[in-house]
């Protein structure tokens, strides 16, 4: 009877440790691996035409002096693009800037920044505008 | 007495697993796909964005209560050239209820760094994982990877 008590004592020791909480058993673990993945696209190239913004462009990001009038139009070449494949986002001061896309043709698209215009009293301050496009 | 010993042994023994639950199994249902990055524009997927948001399956025994633990990367990676990934603290999301809703997930926002605990459901458990990459200025072109690790187990309770 001795050696049944002690057999059950040791068999419920280690159920309790099984159950515990700060250790699952190794037999009821569970891993998967996936993968994240994202392809980098070349950098588009990019013209400023009309006025005389200075335009310093690596990849997407523009900085750029403002006109003392009118609007800001940059010639891209790449892919063609479409209206909901661009955004401009240029920080708070900037909430209404808008981005129009005049034309696209194959590799060039025109577009028009015309936050230059609401923003005309901060001609000569040059600023960093960050094109961003879509997928979409 | 021997006779005792081992239909005892065997009834304790099936109490255990009874408690633990049957092994859970990771259905993978969706890597995370950035797609298309431009250099120097940071790209953020969220959690809610099916298709491109990671979301993986959990099944087991309803009612028990799990851990999940990440493995995240820091970096993706191109044949030596890297670009920096961002998890942030509210990129996780979890769903046990039988229709799981990636945009009004049972518990939102949670933090992948650290361990969630959470219970699995009938059908068992859906997880979401969003995050952002942020490549350089001057970031090699091509296709960048990395891979991320998930790990449930049973907490016992």
């Amino acid at each position: 009877m001795r050696r049944f008590s002690c057999i059950l004592y040791l068999l419920i020791m280690c159920a309790s440790t099984l159950g515990g909480e700060s250790e699952a058993p190794l037999c009821h673990r569970a891993a998967a691996s996936i993968r994240a993945t994202a392809t980098v696209i070349a950098p588009l190239g990019v013209g400023n035409i009309g006025h005389d913004p200075v335009i310093d462009s690596p990849a997407g990001v523009y900085r750029v002096q403002y006109p003392a009038t009118g609007s800001v139009l940059l010639q891209v070449s790449g892919d063609s693009l479409t209206t909901t494949q661009i955004a401009l986002s240029a920080g708070d001061a900037f909430a209404e800037s808008g981005v129009t896309l005049l034309e696209s043709r194959g590799y060039t698209s025109l577009i028009r920044l015309d936050a230059f215009r609401a923003h005309r009293e901060q001609s000569g301050r040059t600023v960093t505008l960050t094109l961003i496009y879509s997928e979409n | 007495m021997r006779s005792i010993y081992i239909p005892m042994v065997l009834v304790i023994l099936l109490m255990v697993c009874a408690g633990s639950g049957n092994a859970q199994t990771i259905t993978i249902n969706n890597d995370l796909s950035f797609g298309n990055v431009f250099p120097g524009i940071p790209k953020v997927v969220s959690k809610a964005t099916a298709g491109s948001a990671a979301e993986f399956h959990v099944s087991g025994t309803a009612g028990n209560e799990v851990t999940i633990d990440f493995t995240l990367p820091t970096y993706m990676n191109l044949s030596g050239a890297n670009m920096q990934m961002i998890f942030h603290t509210t990129d996780c999301a979890v769903d046990s209820s039988a229709s799981p809703d990636q945009s009004n997930p049972g518990a939102d926002n949670l933090n992948p760094w650290h361990t969630i605990t959470y219970r699995l459901g009938s059908t068992g458990l859906t997880i979401w994982l969003g995050g952002t990459v942020v490549p350089k200025l001057i970031q090699t072109n091509g296709s960048y990877a990395a891979s991320i690790v998930l790990t449930v187990a049973y907490t016992g309770s």
